[in-house]
């Protein structure tokens, strides 16, 4: 397959001036400014294919926002080197803007007070399309995406959910071939959630359109990628299948205790606490080190339990447990 | 008291936001003083080649009158007022401002404080200070008395001003939008609150109505005390403190409306 | 280019439509700006009413000169007031948004809205204009009229230049907010004749070219003058905002290379 986007070595240093805290310092920063350098990304490669959906996850301020932005041509790397399309995207940003799409968490493509149909109508000569074309190729993406009551409406009175389905389409209006997604799920309900990355997939499956998506949402990966790149701290710290990732960081184990009492269960050292019920505690423990018998038989020590269960760890689960400082050994296998 | 202390808190806010946008600030000085030399000049061309009393006004009194009533509109609480309150009203965040423990006119106001130190240290004393070293401006005998009434009457004009640009942003429920009754009510703090020239010097008729509005309340009120011209009302801080009496009601009675519709409508 | 033109038509077509959306304030906004155009006015009347003349200019040569001004500014401000908007964009990241689309990000920020509501102050300040051209003779003389036409040009290509620098700084320096208000008040600074400031501000306002706005084209047409002077008249507006292009392009340089 043709690779369509190629990110080699690259690394994003940001120089900002730092804001003093304090009166008299403040003044003093007015003639002085001081200067402090904040490391975006650090040395990170990747490849691309063409027709990809990829998850780009990762902590805010993992360095997501700034590799759309260096994909897009918006900024240029510190250092590296990156080619879409065989081009560099900062040299011909206008030039790939035609076939790109972009979603920037709310930074919208719709005019506030006009019917949703207007703000189409205006990205068919933002981007210089036929008009023929155009008319069948957004009435099918309306379709597909079930707005077609909302086009007469003015984009202020839609509500959260519909408004991101319209700014999906808005994306995809121009045809473009790759497209970056930045957080299209985040604050969605259930149904619209589905809605979308229905959307996402069909238009994926139909056109080979490539798309990079990034994400809280782990259970939207699980369902549109098979491939996901995950970033911490501006370093790139996984790159592979999201299957194979579930394998690899999956040996965790979720037990969940329900019990009377008010007292969290004591439990050795390598259980840890992910979250708390009215009625019980959730636990995380490596399978490869506690058999699940040996666990019944701790618990069973106990006082005041009333249920056990076990469940099997998702994608959310391990990413949240890896981030923390005491399971930095995973990171070192 | 736990709303003041609340409040305090929107006035360190707003005091951080200026500070943290440093060339501004030198900007800002450099335009305030321009914006005292345009007057400096004029009036002194105009002082050159007539005679020194316009309608009985000397012509010095009017300079100082001008130089003070532009560097006034860097205090005067205005826009930043108008937006605070509606976009709280247009994005619907108004019924969350109902549930936290400060008065949302106390919050308002302390963000106005916190422009009005700001703007006082960082634009109004190096212009004043610059001014006074590059441009002759004339010096007027001032006693102290007239100081005092001059500072019950800023204060009471601030108030003033802070509750009509209040009012104007409550009238985002209605009209959606305030920036078209903003620009109106600029415009009629030009006319008829003498922000551009004293309504000392205005013909009989436009006097007349300037008298009765509340807008020169604003401007000419105060800056009569310090310029030596002559307020033409009697007891003109009487009139202040019952235009601010009016607008005060007026916006408690506005407010509780808008916030019935608020909640009413969702956010 | 005939892309840009036909994208342009469409932005004036949405600006008009979503006009309609807010008619109350809209009213209200157009008799706002008049009237402030018209307070302005109002106290250059009730100046004239105690002084013969204003740095040696007449009352009818400061009107023509307050009116060409105001018209000048007006034109600008209806058609290129989105640029006051980027240092709210470059904040909070929607300037980016420009930057992913494939035509040029300036032409976007100049273009993307116009402003109806200063349509009023249009009007007035065209309206004014309008009757110190029949004033001065000058609107049945063929020569003269394109003349003044050439000049109005010139002085809005000059005003949008102006503001067009002061708003790039958001590029360096984030808000540029009080700076706008600034220039947006330095406008009186030319409504008055020139000729009342020191040398050095007179300096400083033909460099800057604020003098190219009103001063020098107003008493180039008043005195009907075949000087040095009307030739640089006529290019000190599209000088002007080449330089300001070159502010640009730097700006966004370094926007590009630093980030926000």
């Amino acid at each position: 397959m043709n690779r369509i986007i190629c990110v080699k070595n690259v690394s994003k240093v940001y120089r900002i001036p730092k804001s003093e805290k304090g009166f008299f310092k403040g003044i003093k920063s007015l003639v002085k400014p001081n200067i402090v350098e904040k490391v975006a990304l650090k040395d990170v490669s990747f490849e691309i294919s063409e027709g990809e959906v990829v998850a780009y996850i990762g902590p805010n301020g993992a360095g997501k926002s700034t590799t759309i932005k260096l994909l897009t041509g918006l900024l240029l790397p510190t250092s590296g080197h990156i080619s879409v399309k065989g081009q560099d995207p900062f040299q011909y940003r206008k030039q790939l803007a035609q076939m790109t799409g972009v979603l920037m968490g709310q930074r919208s493509n719709l005019w506030w007070d006009l019917p949703l149909q207007d703000s189409y109508d205006l990205l068919r000569v933002i981007y210089n399309l036929d008009k023929k074309t155009y008319i069948e190729w957004s009435r099918y993406l309306i379709e597909t995406m079930g707005i077609e009551d909302l086009l007469s409406q003015p984009v202020r009175m839609l509500s959260l959910g519909q408004r991101m389905k319209a700014e999906i389409v808005s994306i995809f209006i121009p045809k473009p071939e790759i497209v970056y997604l930045d957080e299209p799920t985040i604050g969605l309900d259930v149904v619209t959630k589905q809605k979308v990355i229905e959307f996402l997939m069909h238009i994926n499956k139909q056109f080979h359109t490539t798309i990079i998506l990034t994400t809280h949402d782990l259970q939207d990966v699980e369902k549109l990628c098979k491939r996901m790149i995950l970033i911490d701290k501006s370093i790139l710290k996984y790159d592979g299948t999201v299957s194979n990732f579930i394998k690899k960081y999956g040996n965790m184990k979720r037990v969940m205790i329900k019990s009377d009492s008010d007292n969290v269960p004591q439990l050795p050292n390598d259980f840890t606490l992910s979250e708390q019920f009215i009625d019980g505690w959730e636990f995380i423990y490596d399978q490869s080190r506690y058999d699940k018998r040996d666990v019944l038989a701790m618990i069973a020590k106990l006082e005041n339990v009333t249920s056990v269960s076990f469940k099997d760890p998702d994608l959310s689960l391990i990413i949240k447990n890896m981030f923390r400082e005491d399971f930095e050994h995973v990171w070192d296998q | 008291m736990f709303g003041i202390s609340r409040g305090f808190a929107y006035f360190l806010a707003s005091f951080k936001i200026s500070l943290r946008y440093k060339v501004n600030v030198w900007l800002q000085v450099l335009g305030a003083v321009i914006l005292v030399s345009i007057q400096y000049f004029l009036w002194k061309n105009i002082g050159n080649n007539n005679e020194s009393l316009l309608n009985g006004i000397e012509v010095n009194s009017i300079m100082l009158y001008v130089i003070f009533s532009r560097l006034l509109v860097f205090i005067i609480p205005g826009n930043g007022t108008t937006s605070f309150i509606s976009q709280k009203i247009l994005k619907g965040t108004i019924s969350v401002d109902l549930l936290r423990p400060v008065h949302i006119q106390v919050s308002a106001l302390c963000y106005e404080f916190g422009k009005l130190l700001f703007n006082s240290i960082f634009i109004l004393v190096p212009s004043i200070l610059l001014s006074i070293l590059f441009l002759d401006i004339p010096v007027i005998k001032v006693n102290i008395d007239q100081f005092l009434l001059f500072g019950l009457s800023f204060t009471l004009s601030y108030l003033i001003a802070f509750q009509m640009s209040f009012m104007i942003g409550v009238f985002s429920i209605w009209f959606g939008n305030v920036w078209g009754v903003r620009e109106f009510y600029e415009a009629l703090l030009m006319i008829f609150g003498g922000s551009l020239i004293p309504v000392s010097l205005y013909p009989t008729f436009f006097q007349m109505i300037a008298i009765y509005s509340p807008f020169q309340s604003i401007y000419f009120t105060p800056l009569t005390w310090i310029s030596n011209i002559d307020h033409f009302i009697d007891h003109p801080i009487l009139v202040q403190v019952c235009w601010l009496f009016i607008f005060s009601s007026l916006n408690h009675f506005l407010l509780r409306y808008a916030l019935r519709r608020a909640v009413i409508q969702g956010g | 280019m005939k892309r840009y033109m036909t994208l342009y038509y469409h932005y004036v077509k949405l600006a008009f439509k979503s006009l309609f959306v807010y008619r109350m304030d809209f009213l209200i906004g157009s008799f706002g700006f008049i009237l402030s155009t018209g307070a302005l006015f109002f106290s250059l009347f009730i100046l004239f009413n105690y002084v013969e003349e204003i740095g040696g200019w007449t009352y009818w040569e400061v009107v023509f000169l307050f009116a060409y001004t105001s018209l000048a500014r007006a034109i600008w401000d209806t058609f290129m007031f989105n640029m006051m908007s980027l240092s709210t964009k470059v904040i909070d990241g929607s300037f980016d948004l420009y930057l992913t689309r494939p035509i040029s990000a300036l032409f976007q920020l100049l273009f993307e809205k116009i402003d109806p509501d200063t349509i009023g102050e249009l009007l007035f300040s065209f309206f004014l204009t309008f009757v110190c051209l029949y004033k001065f003779e000058i609107l049945f003389d063929v020569k003269m009229s394109l003349l003044f036409c050439g000049f109005l040009f010139s002085s809005v290509l000059a005003f949008s230049a102006i503001h067009l620098v002061v708003n790039a700084l958001s590029f360096w320096i984030m808000e540029t907010r009080t700076v706008n208000f600034i220039i947006w008040r330095l406008d009186e600074l030319i409504q008055y004749p020139i000729s009342i400031y020191p040398k050095w501000l007179q300096k400083i306002l033909i460099l800057i070219p604020f003098a190219f706005c009103g001063y020098f084209p107003v008493s180039l047409l008043i005195n009907a003058e075949h000087s040095l002077y009307v030739y640089m008249t006529l290019i000190a507006g599209p000088v002007a905002f080449c330089v300001a292009l070159l502010v640009w392009n730097q700006g966004m340089r370094k926007y590009q290379s630093t980030g926000s």
